[in-house]
């Protein structure tokens, strides 16, 4: 036999399980489509501590540990840098001199690395990047190469 | 066939090859490049809109605008994006706008041009005369100091000194009148700022309102340290201060619109007023008590007067009292007042005073007709019964007495016979 008293701890525990599920869960909203492409690419001369900024997007960062990465430890840094935001929002960093096109995923006040994109053995003479969704186009002089945040596009 | 082949195939790699290139050069553009360009090219139309002269230059700058619209048509889309919240189509129209108004200044500009071209040379020719006057200015000043500390400086002296600074401050007003006159001919709302402000230095800004605040500061200095001038002098003085009113009265403003920066404008004007009427309340005492003095040592004794209309009336209350003291007790005495007034009217205010004192607008023609015909009035009433009248009666009566004596006794011997 079911007594009321069993009855009524039924009701709170089950009252209280839905309560704890619902806190779970907290408010849910997920806004889809989203397009982050920086229309130009960014220019900017890092300062001496290596900080490059557009103020114009809203975006500053150091770029010492990536030069690291590209020249090693000690190298003097680029003259300028210039890097560009995809559709998905991945940023591509690059500089004159450089081999490579570092593709990073922005994190909370921080930009991972997600990608190391070889383009040119010899370095990269005049590298400029151009927004042409859904690729990034990187123009070096009369070579051209269509870039994705996993590589070389087709 | 076999010609035809090898033609077609050349001609197909060379269009391959023209079609290749072009698209390598039209495909490898920076983004950014095409967006620094497209702002060079702004920046270049936009200086050449602001020092353009001539109006075929006008020609030039609308070549560049359709050179522009061609070259940036293509990537109308990426500078929309960078340019937003312009637009391309917006920044093009904004520098066509720009041109026209260029373009139609120039054109006003070239209208006025001989008047600036006429200004300029004035401007030029004044400014030459105007560093002669101010290093006479300074000497003078000099003296007027030394004059100020030693009080028993001579009346030729001073005269002598007020000549010279008669003579500069009838030249400062005609500088300033004579480049205000040219101002007036010029559209100066047709001219660029910088154009502006190119006349503007001729005559080295500061100076305009600098000579004319000189004018005022040397008449207040002087007049503080000359009381012994005649009446004549200060008269002279007075017509000189009024007619300074007149010319900051109808200019004044406009040359501190023209001269002065606006941060500044109301507090140099102010300064200048408040000089100016410093200098009005200075040759009002002096001019009026002096001529109240000069009417007291010639024994007429004028109703007290301290402005124009005052002094008028005066006159003409004196004058009216004493035609009527006239008409009821002519005689020898009335006439000999009459004769002290008379002199005096006729050998000094009319012949010494009159012109300036008309030139101050302190007295008019019609006053001094009003005050002769007055004088006349008075000379009549005044006039005792001519001696002549009396004799000639006295005459009369004694030729009537004889002759009727003549005819009685003629009767008498008549009668006898």
């Amino acid at each position: 036999m079911v007594s009321m008293k069993h009855l009524r701890l039924l009701g709170n525990i089950s009252a209280a399980m839905l309560l704890v599920f619902a806190v779970a869960c907290g408010p849910s909203l997920t806004l889809t489509d989203v397009d982050y492409a920086q229309p130009m690419e960014s220019v900017a001369a890092p300062d001496q501590d290596g900080n490059v900024q557009d103020v114009r997007y809203g975006i500053s960062f150091n770029v010492t540990p990536l030069n690291e990465m590209e020249r090693g430890e000690g190298a003097s840094l680029p003259e300028e840098v210039r890097f560009i935001r995809s559709t998905d929002g991945y940023y591509f960093v690059t500089a004159p001199g450089y081999s490579n096109v570092y593709v990073f995923e922005v994190e909370e006040q921080a930009l991972d690395l997600y990608e190391v994109i070889r383009v040119s053995g010899a370095g990269l003479a005049n590298p400029a990047f151009n927004q042409r969704s859904p690729h990034i186009q990187l123009v070096d002089g009369d070579v051209e190469y269509r870039l994705t945040k996993d590589g070389l596009a087709n | 066939m076999e010609k035809l082949t090898i033609r077609t195939v050349l001609a197909t790699l060379l269009v391959l090859a023209v079609g290749f290139s072009g698209q390598v050069q039209a495909q490898f553009q920076s983004d950014f490049q095409i967006k620094q360009n497209f702002d060079r090219d702004h920046a270049e139309v936009l200086d050449h809109l602001k020092t353009i002269q001539a109006p075929d230059e006008v020609d030039q700058v609308n070549e560049k605008l359709d050179e522009m619209e061609r070259r940036y048509r293509d990537h109308a889309d990426l500078l929309n994006r960078v340019l937003y919240p312009e637009t391309l189509q917006g920044r093009l129209t904004n520098l066509q706008e720009l041109t026209q108004v260029t373009e139609e200044r120039l054109q006003r500009l070239s209208e006025s041009g001989d008047t600036i071209v006429v200004l300029e040379e004035r401007i030029a020719e004044l400014t030459t005369d105007a560093t002669r006057y101010q290093e006479q200015a300074d000497s003078l000043n000099n003296e007027l100091a030394a004059m100020r500390r030693s009080r028993d400086a001579n009346a030729a002296q001073a005269r002598r000194l007020r000549q010279e600074l008669d003579q500069r401050d009838a030249f400062i007003i005609n500088m300033v009148d004579s480049i205000f006159v040219a101002y007036e001919n010029v559209d100066l709302e047709s001219l660029s700022p910088s154009e502006r402000r190119g006349l503007v230095l001729e005559i080295d800004a500061q100076n305009v309102l600098g000579y004319i605040e000189s004018v005022v500061d040397n008449n207040i200095s002087f007049l503080d340290t000359h009381t012994e001038l005649s009446t004549q002098d200060f008269l002279k003085l007075y017509g000189t201060q009024v007619e300074f009113d007149r010319m900051w009265e109808n200019m004044g403003h406009d040359l501190a619109q023209i001269y002065v920066t606006e941060t500044r404008r109301d507090e140099r004007v102010s300064a200048i007023v408040e000089k100016i009427d410093e200098w009005e309340m200075l040759i009002d005492d002096a001019a009026w008590s002096t001529l109240s003095d000069a009417f007291s040592q010639n024994n007429i004794e004028l109703a007290p007067f301290s402005n124009s209309l005052e002094f008028y009336t005066s006159l003409n209350t004196y004058l009216d009292e004493a035609i009527a003291r006239a008409e009821e007790s002519g005689g020898e005495e009335e006439l000999a007042v009459y004769q002290r007034f008379a002199d005096f009217w006729f050998s000094d205010v009319k012949p010494r005073w009159q012109e300036y004192l008309i030139d101050a607008d302190l007295m008019t023609y019609e006053n001094f007709n009003t005050i002769d015909e007055k004088l006349t009035e008075w000379k009549l009433h005044a006039q005792p019964t001519s001696y002549t009248m009396l004799i000639l009666l006295g005459l009369a009566i004694v030729l009537i007495i004889i002759l009727l004596v003549l005819w009685l006794m003629a009767r008498g011997r008549d009668n006898r016979r």
